[in-house]
């Protein structure tokens, strides 16, 4: 019990350290102004959440929201059938395939990005195969780059639900006469909901807080939410409209995620 | 009559291992066969080739007179109540049993009537509205059998369906089971490895090992008649001596002479006697040709099993009589009750 007991002591201590103190500094900041994190000259107002109206906010939420969207939708769209072919397919080693899809995701995030940023610029090494891709800044090269960084995220929990799926049941749904379409709609697919669930919750959350993205593939000129509050600490030293970003944002992903919980009673989604 | 034909149905899967050989079998409509063996001998699988969930190797399904091998398992009117249920965990009660006439687009009033009508017939009635993880297992072998005969289906394939639940539910079930075949009409062919289940239940059971047919034959023969050693030992228990048929109606095995009733032997000829532990009279010692000393009682409810030695062969009998251990016995056998059977060498 006893080790126990300092085990506990500590996980509390981190999570003090790292989570509560860095909230409660956050919080602070986002009710006042001052000059960095001086907190000398520290004033309280509500002057930070007046200048959220500001277009330039406006545009990077709807930015954020719109590439997050069509993000989780076309990796639905990619990872739904990869999914189902992967978990019917007769290979025996279907772990090895798995893995293959999980690997990319296993290297630096950021060289995956910079891989893209150079294909993606009009002098690239695809210019020896006589192609210029010159999509640098458009709406394409970042969806592409978020897709197929995401997409895993999107593949895994479908998979695994689709494997829960017994084969039983689906026998048994043929022996009442059902085609393959009709099981898939009616059998399938309301069981395999809550992997749909977590699969868009695992790409939608990290895709709309993303900045690195959008920064290189969009070549600066495509603000998401996530790149203003990056610039906010890195370059305007604006730490006070930073926090205050960043707690909006985080308490719109919590509310979601309390949605997803309060509809998923079963505990099947995450 | 001949309303399905298996005709020389075989399935060898792709490692070679041939698990259903040849198989020929005729079941008459509004029959209930049952196929008997112990697990791995193949009756699944030959219950899934008529279902079309798994491929024939060579032979024929014949059904109704359409040959339905090739058939898909949706386009067959047949329908299999699963081992482990396979209820649609994402639907209630109601919407399991309609599954079926959904496919089939009828009018949801009349999908209503045809559902609450098997409802009824199974008493589930006021369960429609359950999820099914919120059934016990005999409910939800009720949701299966009424989702199943909801389509009314030419024959129905049951596959060990009791075999999960409770003896006392199991009993319970049977009956109603065969009940419900009486009643619906429909032609049941029903899997099990449990032969008091077969006996119970069927108008003949087909017993099965290693792939092969030992023996078709109503209950009463099976139990009474046993062609082979296998079959002896699988139903029921029974001793099983090795002897010698004498011709004109005798037999001699333990070195002794008796009576029978078998004539199709050839004089000499080796044959296995089978006698039931049942059929053995205790008796006192002197009246008797075959005389035992009691080495072992076990009381089991009815009667007491009485373990004995004859020489080196142990004699199982039943007896309703309280003996004591280490009592010198006779045991006769009446002439009807000592069945010979050809040897498997």
């Amino acid at each position: 019990m006893n080790k126990f007991k300092k085990i506990n002591i500590f996980a509390l201590g981190w999570n003090g350290l790292f989570i509560i103190v860095p909230l409660v500094l956050m919080t602070i900041l986002s009710f006042s102004t001052t000059r960095g994190f001086s907190l000398q000259e520290i004033e309280f107002s509500l002057s930070n959440f007046s200048k959220l109206t500001e277009s330039f906010y406006f545009i990077a939420f709807k930015n954020s929201l719109k590439y997050s969207f069509i993000t989780t939708f076309i990796c639905l769209l990619i990872g739904y059938p990869t999914a189902f072919i992967l978990s019917k397919s007769p290979i025996k080693n279907k772990n090895l395939l798995l893995i293959l899809i999980i690997l990319p995701s296993v290297s630096n995030l950021l060289l995956r990005v910079l891989a893209w940023e150079k294909s993606f610029a009009a002098n690239s090494i695809l210019n020896y195969l006589g192609i210029s891709l010159n999509l640098l800044g458009t709406d394409l090269a970042i969806i592409i780059g978020m897709v197929s960084i995401y997409l895993p995220f999107m593949i895994l929990p479908i998979y695994s639900s689709l494997e829960k799926v017994e084969n039983s049941v689906l026998d048994a749904a043929k022996d009442l006469g059902a085609t393959k379409l009709f099981t898939f709609k009616k059998v399938i697919l309301p069981l395999t909901v809550p992997g749909i669930i977590s699969g868009i919750v695992l790409t939608l959350l990290p895709s709309a807080t993303t900045f690195v993205i959008p920064l290189r593939l969009g070549n600066g000129k495509v603000l998401l939410i996530g790149n203003i509050i990056e610039q906010s600490f890195k370059k305007t030293f604006n730490f006070n409209m930073g926090s205050l970003i960043s707690l909006i944002l985080m308490i719109l992903i919590l509310s979601f995620m309390v949605l997803i919980f309060k509809y998923d009673r079963e505990g099947e989604t995450l | 009559m001949n309303f399905i034909q298996l005709k020389n149905l075989t399935k060898v899967f792709d490692n070679n291992e041939a698990v259903v050989k040849n198989i020929n079998l005729t079941i008459n409509k509004n029959e209930f066969v049952t196929l008997l063996g112990p697990s791995g001998c193949g009756k699944t699988t030959i219950l899934r080739m008529i279902g079309g969930f798994t491929e024939v190797t060579s032979g024929q399904i014949i059904l109704d007179e359409e040959d339905i091998t090739n058939l898909a398992a949706n386009h067959r009117k047949i329908n299999t109540v699963f081992q482990n249920y396979a209820l649609f965990p994402h639907l209630n009660v109601f919407e399991n049993i309609a599954f079926g006439l959904k496919v089939k687009k009828l009018p949801p009033e009349e999908i209503k009537q045809k559902v609450d009508k098997v409802l009824t017939l199974v008493k589930l009635t006021e369960y429609q509205e359950r999820k099914i993880k919120s059934l016990s297992g005999g409910q939800k072998q009720r949701v299966a059998v009424a989702r199943a005969i909801i389509n009314e289906p030419k024959l129905l394939l049951l596959d060990e369906p009791l075999s999960a639940l409770d003896l006392k539910l199991r009993q319970e079930l049977q009956y109603e089971l065969k009940d419900m075949q009486k009643h619906l009409e429909i032609t049941f062919l029903f899997v099990t490895h449990d032969q008091e289940e077969a006996l119970t239940m069927s108008d003949r059971i087909v017993v099965i090992n290693n792939g092969e047919i030992q023996q078709i034959g109503t209950p009463e023969s099976i139990y009474n008649e046993p062609k082979n050693k296998f079959v002896a030992a699988f139903i029921g228990e029974s001793n099983i001596i090795a002897g010698q048929y004498l011709g004109s109606k005798k037999v001699k095995f333990f070195d002794l002479e008796f009576e029978c009733v078998d004539t199709e032997f050839a004089l000499n000829e080796k044959v296995d006697v089978v006698i039931r532990p049942e059929d053995f009279d205790v008796v006192s010692s002197e009246k008797a040709k075959i005389v035992v000393k009691v080495d072992d009682i076990v009381f089991k409810g009815v009667h007491y099993e009485v373990i004995a030695y004859y020489g080196d062969f142990e004699l199982v009998i039943h007896t309703l009589e309280h003996l004591q251990i280490g009592k010198v016995i006779g045991l006769t056998i009446d002439p009807f009750e000592i069945h010979l059977m050809k040897t498997d060498e």
